[in-house]
C-alpha cells in the first residue's frame, strides 16, 4: 500500500510537471465530442441519439491514448527493473499505474462530461447521469489499457499494437456502456440491468487483468 | 560499524542464462559468503547484465541453479527485501530534483536518511536541482545514493563507475567496502579493478 502510494504520488508529480500530462485525455475528449457534434449535424434530436455512443468512444480512446506510454519512462531509465528486483511484488506498481490513469485520464473526463454533453443536445441533469454511468464503466477501460500497455511495453509503435489488442476487450464495455446510457436517457434510471452489467465488467477486469499485466511487465524485463 | 541483520550467502552451480532464446552464459559456478564480493569481467555483450538480472530473480536460470541462503532457509530466488539493484541506466526522473528522486526511493525502501545518503555520494551541492539539468555523472551519483538508503544485504551493481569521475570511483569503492564490512555480499559488473578482496568471474563472448 505505501509502495503503491509512493509510486502514484511520484507519477502524479511527474504528470503535473512535464507539460501537463494530466490534461491530454481531457483535451482529446473535448475535441472528440466537439467534432462529433459537428459531424452528426445540427439536428438536436439526432445529436442526443448519438451522444451516448460519442462519449463512450471518446472515453475509450482517450484512456487508451493516455496509457500509450504508461511504462516507457520506467522501462527506459531502469526504474522498473530496479523495482522488480528489489520489491517482492509488482502488484503495488500495477495499482499505482491504474490509479494514475484513473486520476489523470478518467476523472477529469467524467467531471467534464456533463458540460460537453450539452454540446450534443443532452441536458445538464441528464449529463450528470451519463457521467455516473461513465464512472461505473471507466475502471474496466482503465484495467484494459494498463494490460495492453504492459503487453506492448518496450516495443516500437507499442501504442498502436496496444490499441489492436485492446479492441476486443473494450468492445463489451462499449456495448453495455452505450446501452446503459441509452436506457438512462429513455428513463430507465441509473440501476438498469445494462448499468449493472457494466459495473460487473469493471469488477471482472479488476480481477482478471492484474496478474496478466504484471506477468507481461516481467517478460519485458527479461 | 553496524552489521546487517541477516547473513545472506549465494552459491551458483553451473548456472547459465539465455537471452532471446540464445545461450549467452554457461557454466557459472561460485560461492559467496557474507562479506564477500564478486566482480564480473568480460567484453561488451558477454552477458554481465543478463547475469545480474538472473541473480536478481528477473531471469530464470536456463540451466544449473542458484542457491540463496539466509540463516537456515535456502531458496532459488533472493530473500525478500534483500536486494539493492543498480542498473546501467540512472533510475532518476529528469523532472524531479535529486532530493525528490531519493525521497521516492526512500519510500520504496520503507525509510532511510536522505541527507546522509546525499552526503555519502557527495551530492549535497546539487540536491535541489532538477535531474534534467544534472550531468550524466551527477545523475549516476544520485542513483548510487539509493545504496545508502536501501540498507540491503545483496548489492547487484551494473557498471557503477560508468560516467563517474575519479573522486566518484573512490566513493563507490568505499561504499562497497563498508557494505562488505557490514556482512553484505556484492556482485559488481565493472571494467575497473576493485582490489584484491574480490573474487573474479571472467565471461567470454
Amino acid at each position: 500500500m505505501t509502495l503503491g502510494l509512493a509510486i502514484l504520488s511520484r507519477d502524479l508529480k511527474l504528470a503535473f510537471r512535464s507539460g501537463g500530462g494530466w490534461f491530454y485525455a481531457l483535451f482529446f475528449f473535448a475535441v472528440f465530442t466537439a467534432l462529433a457534434g459537428i459531424a452528426f449535424g445540427p439536428s438536436l434530436s439526432a445529436l442526443a441519439a448519438a451522444a451516448p455512443a460519442a462519449i463512450w468512444l471518446a472515453a475509450a480512446l482517450a484512456i487508451q491514448f493516455a496509457a500509450a506510454d504508461l511504462f516507457e519512462s520506467d522501462l527506459g531509465d531502469g526504474s522498473l527493473r530496479a523495482l522488480a528486483a528489489e520489491q517482492s511484488s509488482l502488484f503495488p506498481y500495477w495499482g499505482a499505474k491504474a490509479g494514475l490513469l484513473a486520476l489523470t485520464a478518467a476523472a477529469p473526463m467524467i467531471v467534464a462530461a456533463p458540460f460537453f454533453l450539452t454540446m450534443l443536445g443532452v441536458s445538464f441533469g441528464q449529463g450528470l447521469g451519463l457521467a455516473a454511468i461513465l464512472l461505473l464503466g471507466a475502471p474496466a477501460l482503465i484495467f484494459i489499457s494498463v494490460l495492453t500497455a504492459a503487453l506492448s511495453a518496450g516495443l516500437r509503435a507499442g501504442g498502436l499494437l496496444a490499441m489492436v489488442i485492446a479492441a476486443p476487450f473494450a468492445a463489451p464495455v462499449l456495448v453495455f456502456g452505450v446501452m446503459a446510457a441509452k436506457a438512462f436517457l429513455a428513463g430507465a434510471g441509473l440501476l438498469s440491468p445494462e448499468t449493472l452489467i457494466l459495473a460487473a465488467l469493471s469488477l471482472f477486469m479488476a480481477a482478471a487483468t492484474p496478474a496478466f499485466a504484471i506477468a507481461a511487465l516481467r517478460v519485458s524485463l527479461e | 560499524m553496524e552489521r546487517y541483520g541477516r547473513a545472506i550467502s549465494l552459491a551458483a552451480d553451473d548456472a547459465g542464462c539465455d537471452r532471446a532464446g540464445t545461450a549467452i552464459v554457461r557454466g557459472v559456478s561460485f560461492a559467496l559468503a557474507p562479506g564477500e564480493g564478486l566482480q564480473l569481467f568480460g567484453p561488451n555483450g558477454s552477458g554481465k547484465s543478463s547475469l545480474l538480472s538472473m541473480f536478481a530473480g528477473l531471469i530464470r536460470p536456463a540451466e544449473g541453479a542458484l542457491r540463496w541462503r539466509a540463516g537456515e532457509t535456502e531458496t532459488a530466488r533472493p530473500p525478500e527485501d534483500s536486494v539493492f539493484f543498480l542498473g546501467h541506466e540512472a533510475s532518476v526522473k529528469p523532472a524531479l530534483t535529486a532530493k525528490e528522486n531519493l525521497g521516492f526511493w526512500t519510500k520504496t525502501y520503507g525509510g532511510g536518511d536522505i541527507a546522509a545518503a546525499l552526503q555519502a555520494v557527495d551530492a549535497m551541492a546539487f540536491r535541489h536541482l532538477r535531474a534534467r539539468s544534472l550531468s550524466a555523472g551527477q545523475r549516476r551519483r544520485v542513483d548510487l545514493a539509493r545504496a545508502v538508503l536501501a540498507r540491503r544485504e545483496v548489492w547487484l551493481l551494473d557498471e557503477p563507475t560508468a560516467a563517474i569521475d575519479r573522486s566518484g570511483v573512490i566513493i563507490i569503492r568505499r561504499l562497497i567496502d563498508d557494505h562488505l564490512a557490514r556482512g553484505g555480499i556484492a556482485i559488481v559488473a565493472t571494467h575497473d579493478d576493485l582490489g584484491a578482496g574480490f573474487k573474479r568471474l571472467e565471461l567470454g563472448r
